[in-house]
């Protein structure tokens, strides 16, 4: 999969394209990441403004070697459409306005002649600072406040992508990404994400598809729900969850589930599938609530955080949602409880901090 | 005198024990078809964790291989040796996990049984003896139910522990609780159908194993369903039904050993030895505890089956089969071990407190283990005639006649029209033995004659042999002169036969009135 002189996509150094961006350098896969091996990453110089920004190239090569023995037409017309895909949502989201989405800068193909595949399509995206993992520490002592904002931040991002019907499907520590030194947090890596106004038919199997490291614990057994939008909403919602789990604990919802779990009911060694297994992973849910909350020595704060990780993992996707929207048409994953929510908790622990401080 | 009764007809009722040890026994696991599995790539986040050392990275890696169970690489040694050294920057959940890794028993992680990882079990098995911390672990698992009312483990869990304390309205209202939020879930059921059969409301236990299409389709519900419609006198529906999951070779045979064994105990009933004898050998072939327990029933009732503890001796829980086994050979301390194992193992279960308090008080003279179990036993079952018999008859034997007045007044206050023969003649005896102890023997020769003339009009032999040899020992320690000499032939016309708990009784009585004899003419001498 690694990128070699044969390929384009990984000679761009020293370019400049779309008659703007300076193709800096390569960059390793964490900086910025978006997620993405499917691509090559660089630093951009805007030559207008001289500010960097962060370049992804479609690399054709690691879907070859991914997908040997494909035929190669439909390789490339497959990862063009998902190419395609991704600046298109990405375009809406620069649309709309999402501040809470890394924002699409500039987009184009260089063409490098020489090369057995010339056409180098690309995206250009603001650059981050990095994403929260090389940040966060899990410690009681941490600067909760800090936490909760970006959580915050997330839950927005999350109502911005709802609201343009875009579901993100692939939140995770690496597709948070923050700026401004840790002021600010952003989602990125739309490529997962199902936007029926943009491919109607993106995911027909709706199977998940995410980073399988922090799937909603219903897809390991083989579980759908059938309605699309219910579906990818209250996979979003859980994958929420699951970021709130990590933030203070480093450890996600799913993970904590099967801690508390035996060993012959985890998704590996079950063959009954969903329906028979889902009184047991709530029984392990309820556990994990248990060791989630032990992990917050602030009581206020544990308690408000639990009863949000409560209802944004509940293991049953028809369940999931603020005990409130459960009865609200329409309304059972949206994120605006939880938004206000991790605002009046941030704030206060902010104000606990300077009355501390004083 | 003690008393335990012997089940006429004995059904393959599901056992109700709590959900970690029901883990444990794999009575949980549903042979169905599989569905597909996602993959797990650890590759990515061990690339993020090579060009970014983090405890984020370290996390994020971790959570990889914990959800995928890939334990095995270099970068996973790196990350959790990272978060070790690091240990200001993780939480206790990553420490735990990490330094099981780092210790190379990552499989610990996923294979600990979730009975060692919580204290609840070792809890429960003490407050049998403390009713203090039995009241604690009350109170939590109500507060948890409250505060978890989606889950229905923790109301089956609350339904346990309330009838374990014998209140029967709490215990079925956390049950039905427990049915409403997971009516398809074989654990809830199969608690719920023990539990409804236990209060003697077998209808209600028909009723939610009905409604519940599983029952259809899971060899252990439909069993569940046979044995209870069996108590009814009833033909279940599914018996159809198991016969095909059977014949079709689906389930594993530990899945279908209840089936295979309610089966054949149907077939048995009907007179088809045969084919009761083929269901109960393919019940054999991955017995519990149950089936081997309904095997060693049918081995009483018929030659046809065999019962050898050798062959079972892994089975686990297999104290009630073992017990009643112990009772035949005469092998009393096993058959009191057995018992307390498995009121241990089912504690709401009255047959272990009346075979263990019998056997113990009886033929082993251990009182005191007598008096527990009985205490224990109470719990549960605080009105039952039995076992105020039996403490009674254990306190009373030790000359505890204060000890013995409050149960001796519950017992006083029975209807004793409304009672079997089973349970009547021993509380005949037994009121006999406190007129005896307390010093009046006319009273209590009255209680015991009527005692056996009960027993014989009811044609309960062995029963009127043993409250005949009970009462001999009484008159003996009486010296009742005329009576003992009036009662020792009819002593040595008792033939035990087979019967070992007779023939000790006997041997005691004959050996007892040997020295009683020694005595007199040591007495006349002087």
């Amino acid at each position: 999969m690694e990128p070699t002189d044969d390929n384009a996509a990984a000679s761009l150094e020293g370019l400049i394209l779309n008659g703007r961006w300076k193709v800096i350098k390569r960059i390793s896969p964490s900086t910025g990441s978006t997620g993405g091996h499917f691509s090559i990453r660089y630093e951009v110089l805007d030559t207008t403004t001289n500010n960097k920004a962060f370049l992804k190239a479609l690399n054709f090569k690691a879907f070859f070697a991914m997908h040997r023995g494909k035929d190669p037409v439909d390789v490339i017309a497959e990862q063009n459409s998902a190419f395609k895909y991704e600046r298109d949502v990405l375009q809406r989201c620069m649309i709309h306005n999402l501040s809470k989405i890394t924002r699409l800068l500039d987009q184009g193909t260089a063409t490098l002649e020489n090369f057995p595949i010339p056409t180098v399509p690309f995206l250009i995206l603001e650059m981050a600072d990095g994403d929260i993992r090389s940040t966060i520490d899990f410690s009681n002592t941490l600067d909760f406040a800090w936490k909760l904002r970006s959580l915050h931040n997330v839950a927005v991002a999350i109502k911005q992508l709802h609201g343009i019907g875009v579901e993100h499907q692939d939140l995770k520590p690496s597709n948070i990404l923050i700026y401004e030194n840790g002021k600010i947090s952003k989602v990125g890596d739309l490529g997962s994400s199902l936007c029926s106004a943009i491919a109607p038919l993106k995911n027909p199997s709706g199977r998940f598809q995410g980073d399988a490291d922090y799937v909603p614990i219903e897809y390991l057994y083989g579980h759908i729900e059938p309605d699309e939008i219910k579906r990818g909403r209250a996979t979003d919602m859980y994958l929420f969850g699951n970021l709130l789990s990590f933030y203070f604990t480093g450890f996600n919802m799913t993970n904590l589930i099967f801690r508390n779990i035996d060993r012959q009911f985890r998704w590996n060694n079950w063959t009954g599938g969903f329906s028979t297994v889902k009184e047991y992973l709530l029984n392990g849910y309820s556990k994990a609530l248990r060791e989630f909350r032990k992990e917050i020595p602030n009581d206020y704060l544990g308690d408000e955080l639990c009863e949000m990780l409560r209802y944004t993992c509940f293991p049953y996707p028809n369940k999931r949602g603020h005990p409130v929207a459960l009865n609200e048409n329409g309304n059972q994953y949206d994120f605006h409880r939880i938004i206000s929510r991790l605002d009046l908790l941030s704030k206060k622990i902010e104000l606990d901090l300077l009355k501390h401080g004083n | 005198m003690a008393i335990s009764y012997k089940i006429e007809k004995r059904r393959v009722v599901p056992n109700w024990r709590d959900f970690k040890r029901t883990v444990n026994l794999n009575e949980l696991i549903i042979s169905g078809n599989d569905f597909p599995k996602l993959e797990f790539d650890v590759s990515k986040v061990a690339a993020d964790w090579n060009s970014n050392k983090s405890i984020g990275t370290a996390a994020d890696l971790i959570n990889g291989a914990f959800i995928s169970e890939k334990f095995d690489f270099k970068e996973l040694q790196e990350a959790t040796t990272f978060i070790m050294q690091h240990s200001e920057k993780a939480s206790n959940l990553l420490l735990d996990v990490a330094g099981k890794i780092n210790g190379g028993i990552a499989e610990d992680i996923v294979t600990t049984n979730i009975s060692q990882l919580e204290v609840d079990s070792i809890d429960e098995f003490q407050a049998h003896f403390e009713s203090q911390l039995a009241y604690k672990i009350l109170r939590r698992t109500k507060n948890r139910a409250k505060s978890e009312l989606y889950n229905p483990i923790i109301w089956v869990e609350l339904a346990r522990l309330y009838a374990f304390f014998g209140v029967k309205e709490k215990a079925e209202k956390a049950m039905v609780v427990a049915l409403q939020l997971a009516p398809d879930n074989r654990y809830v059921l199969r608690s719920a159908t023990r539990m409804f059969i236990h209060f003697e409301q077998h209808e209600k236990a028909l009723f939610y194993l009905r409604r519940s299409p599983s029952t259809k389709v899971d060899p252990w519900l439909i069993s569940a369903h046979i044995a209870t419609s069996s108590i009814l006198s009833r033909y279940s529906p599914y018996v159809k039904n198991g016969i095909q999951i059977i014949k079709g070779g689906n389930h594993t045979d530990y899945d279908t050993t209840e089936l295979n064994s309610s089966l054949g105990t149907l077939e048995y009933q009907e007179g088809s030895i045969k084919n009761a004898k083929r269901h109960q050998q393919l019940a054999m072939k991955a017995p519990n505890d149950n089936s081997l327990a309904q095997l060693e029933w049918l081995s009483h009732q018929d030659k046809a089956f065999e019962f050898d503890t050798n062959s079972f001796k892994n089975v686990p829980n297999h104290f009630e089969a073992f017990a009643f086994n112990a009772y035949d050979s005469g092998k009393w301390k096993d058959v009191v071990d057995n018992s307390i194992n498995w009121f241990l193992d089912l504690p709401y279960s009255k047959r272990p407190i009346l075979l263990g308090s019998y056997v113990a008080s009886m033929y082993l003279k251990d009182y005191e283990k007598a008096i527990i179990l009985c205490k224990m036993g109470l719990k549960a079952n605080p009105h039952d005639t039995i076992i105020l018999n039996n403490i009674v008859y254990s306190l009373m034997s030790m000359n505890k006649l204060d000890e013995a007045q409050p149960y001796l007044d519950s017992l006083t206050r029975i209807n004793l029209s409304n009672l079997d023969p089973d349970e009547l003649v021993p509380l005949q005896a037994t009121l006999g033995l406190c007129a005896f102890r307390s010093g009046n023997v006319q009273e209590g020769e009255w209680f015991y004659e009527l005692a056996i003339a009960t027993a014989q009009s009811s044609n309960q032999k062995e029963m009127a042999e043993m409250a005949t040899l009970i009462f001999f020992r009484e008159l003996i320690n009486a010296r009742s002169h005329e009576m003992i000499e009036k009662y020792l032939q009819r002593i040595g016309s008792i033939n035990p036969g087979k019967h070992l708990d007779i023939k000790q009784l006997k041997d005691e009585a004959i050996k007892l009135y040997s020295e009683y004899k020694a005595n007199q003419k040591t007495d006349t001498k002087n």
